[in-house]
This record gives C-alpha cells, structure tokens and sequence, in this order.
C-alpha cells in the first residue's frame, strides 16, 4: 500500500478528488434539505413518485461493490477478479438507476416538475456520471495490474459508495 | 481482510436496519433521526476501513470531525423541518 504523505493511504491527487467531489455532493444536499425546509408537504408529495425499494437495492451492491475492490487491494495476486465483480455491480447500479429515471420519464417527471426533482435528477444523475467512470477506471486499473493503481482506483470507487450512502436517505427516505 | 468483511457486515446490517425503519409506524422525526444516524455509521465504516484511514490517526480525526460537522447540519435541518 502506497503512501503519499503523513501515512494518508494511496495518492494525494485522489485525496484531493475526493474532499472535492465530497464538498461538492455535500452542498447539494445540504441545499437540498434547506429548500425543504420552505416546501415539506412539496417535498413530501414529490418524493413517493421515487422507488425507494430499488434504490435500497443499489445501497447494497454499491457496498458491496466497494468491498470487491477493497478486497482487490488487500489481494493483488485475485485483483481483476475482484475488480472485474466490482464493476459489474457498478453496471447492475447503473441498469437500476436506468430503468428509476424511464420510470420518472414515463410518470411525465422532468427537472422542471418540481425543485425536488430538479435536484433529484442532478444529484443521482451526477452519482450515476462517477459510477459510469468509476466501472472505466476499475476496468482500467484491473488491465494495468499495478498496486498503486488498483489502490487509487479503489479509493475512486470507495468515494462513490461513500456519497451514495449520504445520498440515499437524503433524497429517498427522509 | 476479517476487517473488511466486518465493515461489509456492518453496512449490511446498517442499510437492512434503514429499510426496516423507513418501511415501520415510527413517528417521522424519529424515523428520520434514526435513518440517519445510520448514514453516519455508514459512512464512517467505509472511510475507517474501506478507505483504510482506521490506522491513520491524524487524518481519521479530520475527517471524521469533518463528516460530524456535515450530519451536524443535516440533523439540525431535518430537525428545523
């Protein structure tokens, strides 16, 4: 396991990824639950047009998607085995998140229906953009085989669970 | 390696025991507080052990101060409502 600087583990350059990809989410949801603050019964309304049955199925193949690729870290010799289940779960993830917004499309749900859905559909829709580039780098990482590359690979990936685990409840449960 | 698929196991249960709240009777601000509480403990796990900071002292305590502050938030907002 590499190390960068003061023992934090793996690159600084993904570090610094991940503070910024973690501000950034974090606005959006902190922005998310003050707006509604000033429409909760819109809010309320507008979030049971959501599956949150499905969306609990994404939590746990993202989870257990990011255990796959820290198990590729701790098993360098079975890494594209690992990496290689990992993104397949990134896929399931993402033909579960396909068929959520079809199911939105077909409702006549758009980001202009309500401000809930506007920041709906950029929230997971810019999650579901870091899955769609996490499975390239996983794929990418696994075809290179380098430890360090395997490790900050992961890490991307370990960012995109660890934002969906905040995501979730947020914006389907609460 | 058994760390990390205690970590896999604590988010399992954490994320089952999410859905059983969202899906009970209980009052929504309790259901919410608990809901949330355990994204909290979720995310902790994955930046102790998937993340593999649970052996870097400094950077854990950051970091984990730093998420505290940010559910901080998200309590007090979810509360105010």
């Amino acid at each position: 396991m590499s190390t960068a600087t003061k023992g934090l583990p793996g690159e600084v350059l993904m570090w610094v990824l991940i503070f910024s990809e973690l501000a950034v989410f974090g606005a959006g949801l902190a922005i998310f639950m003050a707006l509604r603050l000033l429409d909760p019964v819109g809010f309320a309304e507008a979030q049971l047009a959501l599956l949150p049955g499905l969306a609990g199925i994404n939590t746990i193949l993202l989870i257990t998607s990011g255990f796959f690729a820290a198990m590729a870290v701790q098993s360098p010799h079975l890494a594209r085995p690992w990496l290689a289940a990992a993104a397949l779960l990134g896929v399931l993830f993402l033909v579960i998140k396909a068929y959520e917004f079809q199911h939105k499309a077909a409702l006549g749900i758009s980001f202009e229906t309500h401000d809930f859905f506007m920041f709906y559909y950029l929230l997971t829709g810019f999650h579901a953009a870091h899955v769609v580039a996490g499975i390239g780098i996983l794929v990418i990482v696994g075809w290179t085989k380098h430890p360090a590359h395997i490790e900050t690979g992961a890490q991307f990936w370990h960012m995109v669970d660890l934002v969906w685990v905040l995501l979730f409840p947020v914006v389907y449960l609460l | 390696m058994s760390g990390l698929v205690r970590a896999w196991a604590g988010l399992a249960v954490l994320s089952a025991l999410t859905t059983l709240v969202a899906l009970s009777e209980l009052a929504a601000p309790w259901a919410g507080a608990l809901i949330l509480l355990a994204a909290w403990l979720k995310a902790r796990l994955i930046f102790l052990d998937y993340l593999a900071l649970r052996d870097v002292s400094g950077w854990r305590s950051g970091l984990l101060f730093g998420l505290a502050l940010f559910m901080a938030l998200l309590f007090t907002l979810y509360g105010v409502a």
